[in-house]
């Protein structure tokens, strides 16, 4: 294997109560020191204090880190519907993704309790669609793969990182229609595992479409890196997968 | 890339192979109702194990897992075409055992068959029921392996009937599949007085913890390595062997010489590996 960056958007850090201990990075220096033994460059992080606290402190905390972090990082802040105020309006969200290193936004509306829909979390969808922002879309935060359709349909060009740690056989009949349909959405590889898995889905969509995550600290980070650096696809291909296209993601962000 | 410490991963992540063999104890193959599989057939399995330097896989067809009637054909194809390479576990689907048909099939083509794969999760049939009892006096007998589907709260499959039929069958040598998943430290701390049980890592490895949780229970001389191929690609799992925190010594144990030493035994393996 050619080495190359490898930024990860996958990353949680933090201390949930429903993980065995031996799954956890509790902060993010515990978190930062993994990333480093692993040779992982960076990546996208997720502070479990929003479904330990609230929103308001995991998504502070995320971008504290981030900063903290330096330019490998960046957070992805989880969002609630803007008419209780607690997380800013779109368009103050918007002015604050550079300061605060946002690098996506995402809903957990299981924790949260709302509906994903279009009635709750359109008016972020329609700034996100508008100006670029990656939103972080998996199954296992309480979405189904029949909301994100619709949600797509609502929001056709929206940029989203798919994922699905919940039905972990079905990626491939649940989510490549969604790919096929819909230009701006990539897989978060987390979800994938099965094999030549990635061979397939590269021949389907090309290597745009991959953003390799590892679903770090509840799995082994070097499964998924494993799993991509020797999968049967070009240097070119790893090379998108493992760090170029999530960096072109950040890039793409209007004002960001 | 994840060098720090393993010259096996270091070896792995230059090269993409391993510096030793893999004897993956756990597969399958061909379609499934349920799942798209990119590679289920002979020929693309095979390429898989020939990239990642997989000398043997154990395998149950999911044909011979789920129909009853012309499912074990899926078994014996495969091994008749790579003799060297494939050797099958006889499906048991506990609803419509058949054990002498069974046993003839292992007794007339040991060619094609190692031993016998229980999924009672699926049946909701428990290991010790009755009907499973000819099976395992003939695997007792024999000294031929049982690949069971095992997970830590089944009344089917759990830690209790794993122990039961350990006990009865003290010269079996059972093979956890999925070691307890969900719970895997507590079904192997529930197990591992029974020396003539072993670990299988199918899907355990998916969830970090659980590789360490085993080596510190039970050591890693029992460990065996598996897959579910094609459920999960083998480079997944060799992935996380060489994340987990433990010695190259121990990944060589469940990469291959654990289940060496346990093939050792049958002539159709010291035969093959002679050649």
């Amino acid at each position: 294997m050619q080495t190359m960056r490898i930024l990860d958007c996958n990353l949680s850090y933090g201390r949930p109560i429903d993980r065995p201990r031996c799954a956890v990075c509790a902060d993010f220096d515990a978190l930062r020191a993994a990333l480093d033994s692993a040779d992982v460059d960076g990546g996208l992080i997720f502070s479990l204090s929003t479904d330990v606290v609230s929103v308001m402190e995991g998504n502070r905390r995320a971008s504290a880190d981030a900063v903290s972090g330096g330019e490998r990082f960046r957070c992805v802040w989880t969002l609630t519907p803007s008419v209780t105020g607690e997380t800013p309006a779109p368009e103050t969200l918007r002015e604050m993704l550079a300061v605060q290193q946002i690098g996506a936004i995402t809903f957990r509306p299981q924790i949260g309790r709302f509906p994903a829909t279009a009635t709750y979390v359109g008016d972020y969808l329609e700034m996100a669609q508008r100006c670029k922002i990656p939103v972080v879309l998996n199954v296992e935060t309480g979405i189904t793969a029949e909301q994100i359709d619709h949600l797509l349909s609502d929001f056709p060009a929206l940029t989203v990182i798919l994922g699905d740690h919940v039905e972990l056989w079905s990626i491939s009949r649940r989510f490549y229609p969604l790919l096929e349909r819909y230009p701006n959405v990539c897989l978060d590889t987390s979800s994938m595992f099965n094999d030549q898995g990635v061979e397939e889905a590269v021949r389907l969509f090309g290597s745009k479409r991959l953003i390799f995550g590892s679903g770090f600290p509840l799995r082994y980070i070097s499964a998924g890196i494993a799993y991509i650096g020797t999968a049967d696809i070009s240097d070119e291909d790893k090379a998108r997968i493992f760090g170029e296209n999530l960096i072109g993601l950040f890039e793409g962000m209007v004002g960001a | 890339m994840m060098r720090a410490g393993s010259p096996m991963a270091q070896a792995f992540f230059d090269n993409g192979r391993l510096p030793c063999p893999i004897l993956d104890f756990h597969g399958h193959m061909h379609e499934h109702p349920s799942i798209h599989f990119a590679a289920c057939d002979t020929d693309g399995m095979l390429k898989t194990m020939d990239r990642m330097g997989v000398r043997w896989l154990l395998f149950t067809s999911h044909r011979a897992m789920y129909d009853p009637t012309e499912g074990e054909w899926f078994n014996v194809a495969p091994c008749r075409r790579y003799p060297n390479r494939l050797k099958a576990y006889h499906g048991v689907i506990s609803r419509y055992v058949d054990a002498d048909g069974a046993i003839k099939d292992v007794e007339n083509a040991p060619e094609v068959y190692v031993g016998f794969k229980f999924l009672c999760d699926y049946y909701e049939v428990r290991l010790s029921d009755e009907r499973h009892a000819p099976l395992f006096e003939y695997l007792n007998a024999t000294g031929k392996p049982a690949l069971l589907h095992t997970w830590s709260g089944s009344p089917y499959n759990g830690p209790d009937e794993v122990v039961k039929i350990a006990e009865r069958y003290p010269s079996v040598p059972l093979i956890c599949g999925h070691s307890f998943m969900e719970d895997v430290r507590s079904g192997v701390r529930q197990t591992k007085a029974c020396p003539n049980i072993w670990y299988e890592l199918t899907a355990a490895t998916h969830f970090r913890g659980n590789v360490e949780a085993i080596a510190e229970e039970a050591g890693t001389e029992r460990i065996l390595f598996g897959t579910d191929l094609p459920w999960y690609a083998t480079s997944y799992n060799v992935g996380a062997l060489l994340g987990a925190d433990i010695t190259d010594a121990d990944r060589e144990n469940i990469f291959w010489r654990n289940g060496d030493r346990l093939l050792s035994r049958f002539d159709w393996y010291k035969q093959a590996e002679l050649e």
